[in-house]
């Protein structure tokens, strides 16, 4: 059982700085998600918790004692590699085992522990082979094995599902859930696959340029991002953004932004610069083959189902948005579309920083 | 209506493949035969040996070449200088020094290699380079200061000597082997073992090594062939059976006044015994992927 506390955590390397000061808590058993983009600085948090790197200012706690300057075999800790890094001539039983051995468990204990986990993951049959001789879901299941044989206070996962293929990922994000469930231990996991992180975690970290953006639920980050690059990041196909200003039409806040007028709710910041960006998520995007009072008229740029619904791309004047309808959408390209946003829905960012504007809630 | 027009298949003769073929097959008798010749003209008797035309298959085929190192006849004993009687006394010395030349010069690459692939320091590039400079020596030009050097030390025609001059030889490549070897190894593989509550020394042991495994074996055979073949150094460093190693024996099957082909052959063959079985037991290790299989392919 561990709660994990990153306090003033600073990463450089030569002069580079990829985490800065970075300050986060990580309750015990809660599953925790760190994600961004490609060198925000979340596998070198990942690393600093874990040991493996040291941070260059700021102090890792566990359960509240400091542990920044033990070597990761002295912290207790599991981790499993985004690319798994198997022991190449120990067989699958050896490799889940090897953390048990060097902790000197009894040998009985061991196998018992082993097989159990392997019976978790479903890979029983694949104790007697090499790494050599399984497939990358096989190898995958076999790190995560490795990991929760361990009786670990903390298990952090790095990216372990990004070499799997799109099927496989979706199982595996899943039994992953259910591990967290059924081990109920501190889970901290990173990935850069926004759709990962908003199905497992229970709260969510996202980080940009070494610097967290926002932490908080997946609920909260999709219906209220802290700031533009949330709001984008977060969510499959991204928000829209059109860039405009707000204006007082007869009383009521109005955004303009190119052909594009849409009456605004009540926001609690009232800026002092009217330069604002309007985000509208595809979602709250509804499409009508006839005019509706408030809704825009646009022309259909591409349309792309997904099956369940379909994904319009929409011109209004200068602007491409995207808009999830449900089938059946029947229009075909460049015909004429008459688009609204749920107003309950709207998101309000400042022009200058990206700062979100939130309506109250 | 179409109608099917057939073009008769021109046969064109693959002459680019089949002068690749013959150029292949030149270069493998070029590598074999004179090894095959060896082994030959060790079962033959040395009358046959020497005719003109040669005979390729030995015929009556014989041992006494081989037993002669046992049990020498009174025409072997007359072979240059006891080549002969020395054979399996430097067969044994040589065979000493190679291995202990491996051993040595394994442990010493590899605490280097692990180094200059791992750590990040300041000259590292420049020592690497100086390393190999000290290759880049002829043996001829250093053997009177090491001879020097031996004699100072009362190490003249001990093993010792052998073995620590051989070692200044390999242990520069195999420095440069082991180092490029160790850096295909992947960092994860110590990290995983380090989160696996390893420490150092048990995830070089338990891990790393085992997963460099051929390199390493790569690296001590590169050893023991460089001692096993030595010369010079030899030559000049031992004069007795104590420390003479077969290369310096083999030499004196010529004579000014005799050369017993058969027996030399026999001796060749002998010497060729110990590194062709070292090399049969450990092609496996090193042909064999390193790290197949451990991180994403």
């Amino acid at each position: 059982m561990a709660e994990v506390r990153l306090e003033g955590i600073t990463k450089a390397f030569g002069g580079k700085t990829v985490v800065d000061d970075l300050n986060l808590t990580i309750e015990d058993q809660e599953f925790l998600t760190l994600v961004g983009p490609s060198g925000c600085g979340k596998s070198t948090t990942l690393r600093m918790i874990c040991g493996l790197e040291r941070p260059t200012k700021g102090n890792v706690f566990f359960d509240g004692k400091p542990v920044s300057w033990l070597p990761a075999n002295k912290r207790d800790v599991a981790m499993v590699f985004q690319s798994y890094a198997l022991y190449p001539h120990k067989t699958v039983r050896q490799n889940i085992g090897f953390a048990l051995k060097m902790m000197r468990v009894p040998k009985a204990t061991i196998d018992e522990q082993v097989l159990r986990a392997a019976r978790t993951l479903d890979i029983e049959d694949l104790l007697d082979r090499k790494p050599r001789e399984l497939s990358g879901g096989q190898r995958q299941r076999v790190a995560l094995g490795r990991a929760i044989v361990r009786d670990a206070g903390a298990y952090l996962l790095d990216e372990p599902l990004s070499n799997l293929d799109a099927q496989l990922r979706v199982l595996m994000r899943a039994e992953i859930k259910r591990l967290h469930v059924d081990v109920a231990r501190t889970f901290i996991y990173v990935t850069h696959d926004q759709v990962e992180a908003m199905t497992m975690s229970d709260r969510i970290a996202v980080m940009r340029d070494g610097v967290v953006q926002q932490c908080a639920t997946p609920g909260e980050i999709y219906e209220r991002p802290a700031n533009r690059f949330v709001a984008s990041f977060m969510g499959s196909p991204p928000m829209n953004f059109v860039t405009g200003e707000l204006a007082d039409v007869d009383g009521v806040r109005v955004f303009r932004g190119g052909e594009l007028t849409q009456e605004l709710g009540p926001y609690d910041d009232a800026p002092d610069d009217p330069a604002v960006v309007l985000g509208v998520r595809p979602e709250d995007v509804t499409l009508s083959p006839t005019p509706v009072e408030g809704y825009q008229p646009g022309k259909v740029f591409v349309s792309e189902p997904l099956g369940p619904d379909v994904l319009v791309t929409v011109r209004i004047g200068g602007e491409l948005l995207k808009a999830r309808v449900p089938v059946p959408f029947r229009l075909g390209h460049d015909s004429t579309v008459y688009a609204g946003f749920n107003r309950e829905r709207l998101h309000l960012f400042k022009a200058s920083d990206g700062t979100a504007l939130h309506a109250p809630s | 209506m179409s109608t099917v027009v057939k073009v008769p298949l021109r046969y064109r003769i693959p002459w680019k493949k089949i002068v690749l073929y013959v150029l292949a097959v030149a270069f493998a008798l070029y590598l074999v035969l004179p090894f095959y010749w060896i082994v030959a003209m060790s079962f033959m008797r040395e009358v046959d040996a020497i005719s003109v035309p040669p005979h390729w298959i030995p015929n009556p085929a014989t041992l006494e070449n081989y037993l002669g190192f046992v049990n020498p006849n009174e025409a072997q004993q007359l072979v240059g200088g006891r080549a002969i009687d020395e054979t399996p006394y430097s067969l044994r010395n040589s065979l000493i020094v190679a291995t202990s030349t491996a051993v040595l010069n394994l442990v010493l690459a590899t605490f280097a290699a692990y180094s200059f692939s791992r750590l990040k320091f300041r000259g590292s590039q420049v020592l690497l380079v100086l390393y190999l400079l000290t290759r880049m020596v002829p043996g001829i030009a250093i053997i009177i200061p090491f001879y020097l050097l031996m004699r100072t030390f009362g190490l003249l025609d001990t093993y010792l000597a052998l073995i620590l001059s051989y070692t200044t030889f390999a242990l520069p490549i195999t420095i440069w082997i082991l180092k490029d070897f160790f850096r295909s190894v992947p960092r994860e593989l110590e990290e995983a073992a380090r989160v696996d509550r390893c420490g150092w020394f048990r995830t070089m042991w338990s891990v790393f090594l085992p997963v460099a495994a051929p390199g390493l074996v790569a690296a001590a055979v590169f050893a023991f062939m460089t001692a096993w073949n030595e010369f010079m150094f030899a030559l000049f460093l031992t004069s007795t059976e104590a420390a003479k190693t077969i290369p310096v024996v083999a030499a004196n099957f010529a004579t000014d006044f005799n050369t017993q082909f058969t027996v030399m052959a026999a001796a060749g063959v002998l010497a060729v015994v110990p590194p062709l079985v070292l090399a049969l037991l450990f092609q496996r290790k090193l042909v064999q992927g390193m790290a197949a299989g451990s991180v994403k392919g």
